[in-house]
């Protein structure tokens, strides 16, 4: 589902953001990656969303070759895997139904028919009621868990997660890592990205751990 | 179209000040331009009416028949190019020589021996939208009729008249095309700030796999109504414009005859300026926005420095 195969990534200076990185994650795995900041998670979450190239190494992740992907298809990429951010990215001029909605709308789906998935995505993340809100109006939680229903609505093969808890209280944190336990139960790889050592000790889940661009433990 | 229409109308909720700013400055620039464009036509119309009033005097050799003449009066007919060919005898042409010449020298009156001097001729004037420039075509074309001896049509007043029509046209042409340049950076300007003040909104777009051209349509769009909307406000503009100008002509300078002539675009010019305004708006906004969002272009800004 996703590999990484002696891939290198060297930025002008030279900055050495990653050094031989090898990763195998299989189809329903759900794996944590921890490490100290500046070691290297961003530059891995931007190279496995195609944001950005690899220097040197293979990367494959939905069946897709991102080391020699095309600008073209990039779209068509992302949208088989789902999103997550620190920092939400939602659009604050849009409801929450709205919000959501993009993915369905971006793959063609009339609003007639999306905007039952969405209130049953919704209903999932536990804000069908506040579907006409605006991100403004709602807690940060709240925010985050509108942006997995977003990540989720057009039913990826894999979720990935850079830093999902990093703006919210432990209880927000693991109502969130539970939201994520029961999306992987349904068949979803997911890959995050934590600096909340106590969250992935007790989920006990894979975990790979980067420091100065390589991996030290997996 | 529902869509696009609704990311027009909350890009014009959430940034009003620069939609409302872009369309009040392309507005005047469009009034500007239609205005000058309006009043340069109406010039145009306005000399070449005048100029359609000019008539060629072709003066016949001497000692002509009426066969003679005739023909040379059919052959000028079919040349097409006059609307009226009218004969003016040796006897009328002489007969109107000394009628005006004896109020200023009366001693000229009734000297036989300067009937000779006045030539037959034919007095001719221009197709209706006959251009200035051809009189002299023309008059080259009937000094080669047999029997024809001198074309007037006073040369250098009809040539000096061509070069202020041909130079009036320039000047609009030239004024229209340096404000029609300076209307392309409003709008561009207009749709780049825009655009800049939502990346982070394209870039969400991109997260969620949307292709350039999902990005670009909405902008686009967004570019083509405001130059609509911007082109019809000027119309109304020019309009009010006209009339404002058609009544101080009628008000004070009715001699001049010029208030009819000063008309408002036909249907077709008011369309054609409507899809012209329309087209330049959405060609700007592209070229704005077709660079903007590659994804990799805004990934590489995104990731200069990050690990």
């Amino acid at each position: 589902m996703i590999h990484f195969h002696h891939v290198y990534k060297t930025y002008a200076g030279p900055i050495h953001a990653l050094k031989n990185v090898n990763i195998d994650i299989e189809k329903g795995d759900f794996v944590f990656i921890t490490g100290p900041s500046g070691a290297g998670k961003t530059t891995l979450f931007k190279l496995l969303s195609a944001y950005d190239k690899p220097t040197s190494g293979k990367i494959q992740v939905a069946n897709y070759r991102l080391d020699e992907i095309s600008s073209k298809e990039v779209p068509f990429f992302r949208r088989k895997i789902g999103m997550v951010f620190q920092d939400f990215k939602l659009l604050k001029d849009y409801t929450l139904l709205e919000n959501v909605e993009l993915p369905l709308k971006i793959l063609g789906l009339k609003s007639s028919i999306s905007k039952n998935r969405v209130l049953e995505i919704l209903d999932l993340v536990g804000l069908k009621d506040r579907h006409d809100y605006f991100p403004e109006q709602i807690s940060g939680g709240e925010k985050q868990r509108v942006a997995i229903a977003r990540a989720l609505i057009h039913q990826p093969e894999i979720l990935i997660a850079d830093e999902p808890t990093g703006n919210l209280d432990p209880k927000l944190s693991n109502e969130i890592m539970d939201l994520f336990e029961r999306i992987n139960k349904q068949g979803t790889t997911l890959f995050v990205a934590t600096h909340d050592h106590e969250i992935v000790k007790r989920k006990d889940k894979k975990h790979v751990i980067i420091k100065d661009g390589m991996l030290v433990e997996a | 179209m529902k869509s696009l229409l609704t990311h027009f109308f909350r890009s014009w909720k959430h940034h009003p000040l620069i939609q409302t700013g872009a369309l009040v400055v392309l507005t005047g620039t469009f009034t500007i331009i239609f205005s000058i464009y309006l009043f340069f036509s109406n010039m145009e119309r306005i000399l070449v009416s005048w100029g359609s009033n000019i008539e060629m005097n072709i003066f016949l050799k001497d000692n002509l028949g009426a066969d003679e003449v005739e023909k040379i009066k059919k052959e000028l007919v079919d040349l097409n190019y006059f609307k009226d060919v009218h004969f003016v005898t040796q006897k009328d042409a002489a007969d109107q020589f000394f009628s005006k010449m004896s109020r200023y020298i009366p001693e000229f009156a009734g000297e036989k021996e300067f009937l000779n001097i006045v030539p037959s001729s034919f007095v001719a004037s221009l197709l209706p939208g006959g251009n200035l420039s051809d009189f002299k075509k023309i008059s080259n074309k009937v000094e080669t009729v047999p029997g024809v001896e001198d074309v007037s049509y006073g040369q250098e007043w009809v040539e000096n008249f061509s070069i202020f029509v041909g130079s009036i046209k320039n000047i609009g042409w030239a004024i229209s095309g340096i404000l029609i340049l300076g209307s392309l950076f409003v709008i561009g300007f207009t749709v780049y700030t825009v655009i800049v003040r939502r990346l982070d909104e394209i870039e969400i777009y991109e997260l969620c796999g949307a292709t350039s051209r999902m990005i670009q349509t909405p902008y686009i769009f967004e570019g083509a109504l405001i130059s609509l909307m911007a082109a019809i406000s000027a119309l109304v503009m020019s309009y009010f414009i006209l009339t404002v100008q058609n009544e101080f002509f009628i008000s004070k300078m009715i001699y001049l005859g010029l208030n009819d002539l000063f008309e408002f675009f036909g249907v077709i010019e008011v369309l054609s300026l409507l899809i012209f305004s329309a087209f330049v708006g959405a060609f700007v906004s592209y070229l704005c926005i077709h660079k903007l969002n590659t994804g990799w272009t805004r990934a590489s800004n995104y990731s200069r420095g990050e690990t």
